[in-house]
């Protein structure tokens, strides 16, 4: 009786693991290459949002608060400008629109060979399946 | 199968659970208070004192705690209850904390002898503490920014290559709150 | 069912290796089928090993006593909980228990992360799997639960197992250790995240924003363990403390404060981008602070100081630390670079300044700790003398320690990130200070004269002081803005940024906590001989003994006495120490009485019978101030979970926009 069982969830488990079809495969989210700075900047329009109240609870002298709030904003300039260089750098082909905010035109995908890892699709993809990098372009 | 061990390992648990090494000063008067109380039938120069419990302290207490004689928390232990009288005793025939010790590493081996901690222990951790000082002083040192030159002005962003952003940060700000 | 728990644990084994191999190959050659197919190996782990799991558990609760295990932590008359208990109250069980509950983590970890982190997630799973595997080594190899019990090769199954110890067999004792070893596993996860971003580089902090959560939780754990181990002493023990500085208890305290250091310096880099290096360093720290913990609790160190070398399974975990601390410093020394720190410090008088001496006291006391729990070993190594710590050696070292830690938790949130001037400190120190100094003045004349406990309540208003004070201010920052009373702005200012106001009722737990200990200093005791009839005093109390009962019942002989209470002459009704002594364990445990009163504690502990066995040997205690300590244990645990409640004001703020995923704004909660 333990015989069977044990060589049933012996079995089950290495099918498990070993059967990976394609689509199983989780589908891969979309890789963003400004996360890092998006969260900089978020972490900076927080450090001013708590400058602000501390100011206004009266534990900063006006001195220390301009002087941080200008440090800040130096910082992100650093970081919008850091953003601005990775969108030239990615879309060195293709003209995007600079303002954030304003809704970019979608340039036409051009690859299906991956520019990273040299792998051949039948569609156009926006990212490699083989190595998860954007097929536009190869930094990332 | 080593059932041996399961023993002992449940056994020790026990102990380590039962025979708190306590203590702490009013902790200690509470065990000296109640050896005294519980040594009253006995004869008064049986009560653990001040001098039984020096001797004691620099003796392991073999009932499965890592504690002193001295400080042994179980109230009728099998070994530093009768190991305190024999202290006793010994003191009030005239011999000294060394004869005594002696006696004790005489008869479980020289494993029974606690030594005093020396001043080592307790200064490397401020000696650590120290040393942490001093990181924090070079890291102060190191990443210390230099002052800033510009003078103050409200908003001003001095790199012209970065005024461009003027104009999107004080939009973002506006949005703060 | 032996045979396939056996099986269960040992194709786990197979399986972590695997799953441990296929991910590091599928990454470094970037294979996505293989990447998928370890990260299904992790599932895989966990439904072994919660079969195995189930299989002891199964025959703990069935008394199924042909197990070594079963027939050793289990019996028949034991309550249905403590059977369930038994599963961690013995070596190989809580091994088990402990691989179960990694397990269970890894696999949330990698169903959560299924579709993020795709460069980092294969390291991660690989590093929770070696940690795995070598769990799984002690329990297939050293410490397996699966042994039966055999008589000259003859399975044989006694009628009945020799039970749990009695001592354990109270209801917190239940819920501690599942509460310190969730705690303890749960600082894999941030750890194994930080190492798979060291070793892939990840821009960013992404690390820290993914575990954030996790840590906080495992640290929320860690501490309501550590205060139900002191609760649990205090109850059950008898010996009228809580805190004994018993090896196992520094073990669990140990990851409990350097996780601590890691929860604040953690801060500056969220904030400002620094001490990259150092937080790598505190969270490798606190793991194997934990696997050290583990070794202590369950590996040996802790049955004998001494013994630590000589245990088979100590050795394993030695070689464990060795070789992960190794390799954690050396990965950490080859990426420099990648931690280098993005900011500089404006100022020497700064938030900034504050934590790095809160990471130095945090870090001091832990070494401290750590230092005074190995050391018998290291002076046994160095000079061949043998050396016992009392609690009187550690409190020496600690309670300086431990004030000044009260002190930086007050001083720390005055500070304003980057710079403050002098002035405006000066300013915020002024109101809180005063008031300290005038309360020790009058803590003064009105008796108390050790230095210790003056500057401890000092602190202790302090603190509190600077708490409540920016609170205030904050509260009627926006009273005055939305028009909310005082008390529903202190609501809306905690919702909006739970984090920050979190924290700071957590320093006020911390407060309360330490008025508890302060009142340690004034304890009072007395033992006594007592018959039916006998008084006893202890400070301004009267204890009458009005009857001294025994009795017996099929587990256990009792003696119990029947106290009257009065304090100045005013009755306060009764209180009912007794002994119990376990037929079958032949040990004793204590049911302590104790009046509890927030201004003091009176505890009766049965201590025993005289050798007369006439009279009963009695300690009282008069204990003040120690129900703060478990309060100040709530109002932390209270903060901590503020502290995971998303705070209520979502930024708005332009993400930069990537073609073809583009979102217009996108909400992310405040962090502080």
């Amino acid at each position: 009786m333990i015989i069977p069982i044990a060589s049933v969830l012996a079995v089950a488990i290495i099918a498990f693991i070993l059967v990976v079809r394609p689509k199983d495969l989780p589908p891969p989210e979309p890789e963003d290459p400004f996360a890092h700075l998006d969260e900089r900047k978020a972490a900076i329009y927080e450090n001013l949002r708590d400058l602000q109240f501390e100011y206004r609870v009266g534990k900063l002298s006006e001195t220390d608060y301009q002087k941080t709030k200008q440090d800040l904003q130096r910082e992100l300039a650093a970081v919008l400008a850091e953003v601005d260089r990775v969108r030239a750098e990615l879309a060195s082909p293709v003209s995007t629109p600079k303002a954030p905010p304003a809704t970019p035109a979608k340039p036409k995908p051009t690859g299906l060979v991956c520019p990273s890892c040299g792998a051949k699709f039948e569609k156009q993809l926006k990212f490699c399946g083989e190595c998860g990098k954007p097929m536009k372009a190869a930094k990332a | 199968m080593n059932t041996d061990k399961h023993r002992s390992d449940s056994r020790f648990l026990f102990c380590s659970i039962r025979v708190y090494p306590c203590s702490s000063v009013a902790k200690f008067l509470v065990l000296v208070l109640a050896f005294a109380g519980l040594a009253l039938a006995q004869t008064a120069s049986e009560k653990p004192n001040t001098d039984v419990r020096r001797v004691g302290q620099r003796l392991a207490c073999k009932c499965g705690c890592k504690d002193s004689v001295a400080t042994c928390a179980m109230l009728e232990c099998g070994f530093s209850k009768p190991a305190k009288e024999r202290i006793a005793r010994m003191q009030a025939a005239g011999f000294s904390d060394q004869q005594i010790i002696d006696a004790f590493v005489r008869d479980y081996g020289p494993g029974i002898y606690l030594a005093q901690p020396s001043a080592f222990g307790w200064t490397v951790p401020y000696v650590a503490a120290a040393l942490g000082l001093i990181g924090i002083w070079l890291f102060l040192k190191k990443y210390r920014k230099p002052k800033p030159l510009l003078e103050l002005g409200p908003v001003a962003i001095d790199d012209p290559a970065l005024d461009k952003y003027k104009d999107q940060i004080e939009k973002d700000l506006a949005n703060l709150e | 069912m032996e045979n396939l728990g056996s099986l269960a644990i040992l194709l786990a084994f197979c399986v972590a290796l695997y799953a441990t191999v296929a991910s590091v190959v599928g990454r470094v050659r970037r294979k996505p089928f293989l990447v998928e197919s370890g990260r299904r190996a992790v599932y895989g782990v966990w439904a072994l090993v919660t079969i195995a799991s189930a299989i002891l558990v199964h025959a703990l609760l069935t008394g199924d006593f042909r197990f070594a295990y079963v027939a050793e932590h289990s019996n028949n008359a034991l309550p249905l909980l403590y059977k369930w208990a038994a599963w961690w109250s013995g070596q190989e069980g809580s091994l088990l228990f402990w691989m179960w509950l990694l397990s269970s983590y890894t696999a949330v970890v990698a169903f959560t992360n299924r579709r993020r982190h795709r460069d980092m997630m294969p390291w991660v799973l690989a590093i929770l799997t070696t940690i795995e595997i070598f769990f799984l080594t002690l329990n297939n190899f050293v410490a397996n639960p699966f042994k039966l019990l055999a008589n000259e090769g003859l399975i044989v199954k006694p009628p009945d197992g020799s039970g749990l110890s009695p001592v354990l067999q109270y209801p917190a004792m239940a819920i501690h250790p599942p509460m310190l070893y969730l705690g303890y596993v749960g600082f894999a996860v941030p750890f194994a995240f930080a190492m798979g971003s060291l070793i892939t580089r990840q821009p960013g902090d992404s690390w820290i924003h993914t575990t954030r959560r996790w840590t906080l939780v495992t640290w929320l754990f860690q501490g309501t363990g550590v205060m139900l181990g002191a609760a649990w002493a205090y109850h059950v023990l008898g010996w009228g403390g809580y805190w004994g500085w018993d090896p196992v208890e520094n073990a669990s305290l140990l990851p409990w404060l350097s996780g601590t250091a890691f929860l604040h310096s953690v801060m500056m880099q969220e904030k400002k981008g620094m001490m990259k290096v150092w937080n790598m360093v505190l969270i490798s720290t606190t793991f194997f602070l934990c696997i050290l913990g583990t070794s202590m609790t369950r590996g040996g160190l802790v049955q004998s100081v001494h013994a630590f070398a000589q245990s088979e399974i100590g050795k394993y975990f030695v070689t464990f630390l060795a070789v992960g601390i190794a390799a954690t410093a050396y990965l950490i020394l080859d990426r420099l670079d990648y931690l280098k720190s993005e900011s500089q410090l404006e100022s020497v008088i700064s938030r900034e300044s504050s934590f790095l001496f809160n990471n130095l006291i945090l870090l001091a006391s832990c070494f401290a700790v750590l230092w005074g729990t190995l050391f018998p070993k290291i002076s046994e190594w160095i000079s061949g003398d043998q050396i016992s710590l009392d609690a009187d050696w550690y409190n020496r070292l600690m309670v300086p320690i431990g004030l000044f830690l009260l002190f930086l938790t007050g001083v720390g949130p005055l500070f304003a990130w980057r710079r403050t001037s002098l002035d405006r400190l000066r300013r915020n120190f002024q109101w809180p200070g005063i008031a300290s100094l005038v309360l020790v003045v009058v803590l003064f004349a009105a008796g108390i004269h050790k230095p210790y406990p003056l500057i401890s309540f000092g602190f202790c208003l302090f603190v509190a002081l600077t708490v409540i004070v920016e609170f205030y201010k904050g509260a009627s920052s926006i009273a005055g803005r939305t028009g909310m009373n005082l008390l529903r702005a202190t609501i809306e200012l905690t919702h909006r940024n739970t984090r920050r106001y979190g924290g700071y009722l957590v320093h006020m737990g911390v407060v309360l906590i330490f008025i508890g200990f302060t009142g340690h200093a004034f304890n009072q005791s007395e033992v006594k001989e007592m018959s039916q009839g006998d008084t006893m005093r202890i400070g301004r109390y009267e204890l009458r003994m009005a009857s001294l009962e025994q009795g017996e019942n099929p587990n256990y002989l009792w003696y119990r006495g029947t106290f009257q209470i009065s304090k100045d002459g005013q009755p306060l009704g009764t209180l009912q120490p007794e002994k119990r002594l376990f037929k079958a364990s032949k040990e004793s445990t204590s049911e302590v009485a104790i009046r509890m009163r927030p201004n003091e504690d009176l505890y009766v502990n049965f201590g025993g019978m005289s050798d007369d066995n006439q009279r009963a040997v009695i300690q009282a205690f008069v204990n003040p101030l120690v129900t703060w300590v478990w309060v100040g244990g709530l109002v932390l645990i209270g903060g901590t979970l503020i502290c995971l409640v998303p705070s209520k004001i979502k930024m708005q703020y332009a993400r930069t926009q990537v073609v073809g995923i583009a979102k217009q704004h996108v909400d992310l909660p405040a962090k502080q």
